[in-house]
């Protein structure tokens, strides 16, 4: 029997601006969404109810992440990354580094590092516990537009507008690879379970599948598409695209067989998300709106 | 329309001193409340010619809005196709399928001239320069009407600017009333936020008129004591009528409109569209300016959304594009259908326009820049005859080809429509030295009028 893949959504959460970036907690019952407005939104997962407002960041909020011990990370194009409390939903620390807009960012599925890429094309790496610089990688062309960074923080992929996707070597500090597969910039970066692969998105309409070093596995394009986000689900079965005519994408990530797509946004999608046990699936958009799906298997 | 006084300090009741006061130099001068009760009964709708000014803050992409570019280069063209409309021969863009039904009623110029290059209302308020302005500064639009023609009847406000305070003020400029007079200045009831209150009092706050009127003696009797409203302008006392007449606060009380008009005009963001420096991107301002005319208004401006996109990291010029353009289309479309179907179309004449066009080529960041080498304008109304394109630009967007329209044209046709001939008209500045309300060199648009 055919796999039959449906997103059927559950909840709208709203912004006053674009989102860029929406997150599911590791429990899976919270939301946190990063916006233009300058604001990081709180929802619950359960009924989509705003549960708080982050305020500080001095202009859009480009990145949101749950963090170990009930805090949180966002990131945003003032160069800030910031640190909260999520109980009193006060500001923790920050640190800067970038020397223009903070564009991406990804924090390890630990918690303990946080890669951000940035209009001044650097690639900057930091230990969220002491926010200490661990590594700054100079190369691309251009403005970085997507990070990853694997599980052990040991390693990190950047995508930029250079069309390149980069790996780095966080300990050793040095570039392990240039891969030349996108022909536009790339725009969506994530690694699988276990960093035994990544997955990128570009505005070349591809959509591929690497190896940690960097070999090609699979790979797809999809005519007059330009993709913008890319998500892989905790199992790594499922891979969820973005593009920037609003559409949403759900592949099987073994054969790159598109499963099902929904015109879900009036806008660019900047984000998906799976929740932690694949059930569920969130998009942000420009047009200040993320929506919370249920993925239905049958 | 009130200066800018008190310190910010909160009275017991919360509200803000300054407010108070704002509130306040609106009644000083012995107005009393069967003075104001006179003026509130003074209603009763009357047709009057009127002009809809609507600011697109930061100068809209005219290559994807209204002229489009499809044999351009590709960095030049841009994303969006342009769809026919109502008109044979005129195409707009395809994010504006309302509008392109209702072109018959809109006069498109693809020609527009003379940007001063500034980030600023000024242009599109006044029709003039920011430099070497006469003495006094060039009024707005709206305070020459206020001058030359006033109110239209006892207590109604002839310039009303919905545009609220901005955090690039000169995107949410009101209009300066310049050599016309402090008392030709606008009423702008959004000025201290964006939200549709007056003077920081909410609609709901000013139909409690006894808890007001009592403030309002709290605080006569403590100007008495400072003197700070002594030779206030007589039109604030007018003013103040107004503000607490049921017709004005019924004309900004969108809510008491019919649901299904508030439907075909949709809604909008309360919040100051972008980053908080430009007006909001809210229809139901686009209705408010349509019922402030009904209540007497002769010119009614409005800042409406964002439109400076420079491209990424804040969206490309496409997102922002596809963000503003169908709300945009919704909301133009319904004051469109709406002074139609009130028969106040042959009055009321509405000018889109923003300060400056983009430029032709697009950038790294996806985004266009300024561009003051040429614009668009869309006008409607007013008895214009519409449903046609004027003046062209060259293949690539860049500089007008056919029939160069500068803004003073536009200014001197709207004039005209008000009944004012601008090659007879002036008004003393400061000095007493009379000036034109536009150049001698520009008239009317002979394709309008």
């Amino acid at each position: 029997m055919p796999v039959r893949v449906q997103l059927i959504r559950r909840h709208t959460l709203t912004h006053g601006n674009s989102i860029y970036w929406v997150a599911f907690s590791a429990d899976g019952q919270q939301l946190a969404t990063a916006s233009l407005d300058n604001t990081v939104g709180l929802w619950s997962a359960a009924d989509g109810a705003r549960m708080g407002t982050l305020k500080g960041h001095g202009d859009g909020v480009t990145y949101v992440a749950f963090l170990p011990g009930d805090r949180l990370l966002s990131a945003g194009l003032d160069k800030s990354v910031r640190i909260w409390k999520l109980a009193e939903q006060a500001l923790e620390k920050s640190f800067a580094g970038h020397q223009a807009y903070l564009s991406c960012a990804a924090v390890n599925s630990q918690g303990a590092r946080v890669v951000t890429g940035g209009f001044d094309r650097a690639v900057r790496v930091n230990d969220i516990g002491s926010t200490a610089s661990l590594a700054v990688f100079d190369g691309h062309a251009a403005n970085v537009q997507a990070v990853a960074i694997s599980s052990d923080g040991r390693r990190v992929i950047s995508g930029s507008d250079d069309t390149t996707i980069r790996l780095w070597d966080v300990e050793t500090q040095k570039p392990l690879q240039i891969l030349n597969g996108h022909t536009r910039a790339v725009e969506g970066l994530a690694y699988g379970p276990g960093d035994a692969w990544f997955a990128s998105a570009g505005a070349d309409g591809g959509l591929r599948v690497c190896s940690p070093d960097g070999e090609l596995l699979r790979s797809v394009e999809v005519p007059k598409t330009r993709f913008k986000s890319v998500a892989v689900a905790a199992d790594g079965r499922w891979l969820a695209t973005g593009d920037v005519e609003g559409r949403v994408r759900l592949w099987e990530r073994e054969t790159l067989q598109e499963m099902t797509t929904v015109a879900a946004h009036r806008n660019t999608v900047f984000s998906v998300a799976f929740s932690p046990d694949g059930t569920r699936l969130a998009s942000a958009g420009f047009d200040r709106s993320a929506f919370v799906w249920d993925v239905a298997i049958t | 329309m009130t200066g800018q006084l008190g310190s910010g300090s909160l009275f017991c009741d919360g509200m803000s001193r300054r407010t108070m006061l704002q509130v306040g130099a609106l009644a000083m001068g012995g107005l009393s409340l069967p003075n104001l009760l006179q003026v509130e009964a003074a209603t009763g709708r009357k047709s009057h010619k009127a002009v809809i000014m609507i600011f697109l803050s930061g100068g809209p992409p005219h290559q994807d809005m209204v002229d489009l570019k499809p044999e351009a280069p590709v960095e030049i063209r841009g994303e969006f196709e342009p769809i026919a409309t109502n008109v044979p021969g005129i195409e707009i863009c395809e994010h504006l399928p309302l509008l392109a039904q209702r072109t018959d009623r809109l006069a498109i110029i693809r020609s527009l001239v003379g940007s001063d290059g500034r980030h600023a209302a000024f242009q599109c308020l006044t029709g003039h320069k920011v430099l070497n302005q006469p003495a006094g500064g060039w009024p707005a639009f709206g305070s020459v009407i206020s001058k030359l023609k006033g109110p239209v009847q006892e207590g109604s406000l002839p310039f009303v600017s919905l545009s609220p305070k901005t955090r690039n003020g000169a995107w949410g400029d009101p209009g300066q009333p310049g050599f016309a007079g402090e008392a030709h200045a606008p009423f702008a009831p959004n000025r201290e936020a964006a939200q549709f209150t007056l003077n920081g009092l909410s609609v709901a706050n000013l139909q409690n008129r006894k808890q007001l009127l009592e403030g309002i003696d709290r605080l006569q009797r403590e100007a008495g004591r400072s003197g700070a409203f002594e030779g206030l302008a007589k039109h604030y006392e007018s003013a103040f009528g107004i503000l607490t007449s049921s017709q004005l606060m019924n004309a900004l009380d969108v809510e008491q409109e019919d649901p299904r008009i508030l439907e075909k005009y949709g809604r909008g963001a309360v919040e100051n569209a972008g980053y908080g420096d430009a007006g909001p991107l809210r229809n139901e301002y686009l209705l408010a300016a349509r019922r402030l005319v009904e209540a007497g208004a002769r010119v009614v401006t409005l800042a409406y959304g964002r439109w400076d996109w420079h491209g990424r990291p804040h969206g490309t010029n496409f997102e922002n594009a596809r963000d503003h353009f169908p709300q945009f289309d919704q909301g133009l479309t319904a004051l469109l259908d709406d002074l139609e179907d009130r028969g106040l179309d042959k009055d009321v004449s509405v000018v889109v326009w923003g300060e400056f066009g983009r430029t032709p080529i697009i950038n790294k960041n996806g985004g266009r820049d300024h561009w003051p080498q040429v614009a668009c304008a869309l006008l409607a109304g007013g008895g214009m005859r519409t449903g046609q394109v004027i003046g062209s630009t060259n293949r690539l967007g860049e500089h007008p080809h056919e029939r160069p329209v500068h803004f003073q044209e536009v200014f001197a046709t709207l004039y005209h429509n008000m009944g004012i001939d601008v090659s007879q008209v002036t008004l003393p500045d400061r000095t007493g030295r009379p000036q034109w309300l536009v150049d001698p060199i520009y008239q009317p648009l002979p394709e309008l009028v």
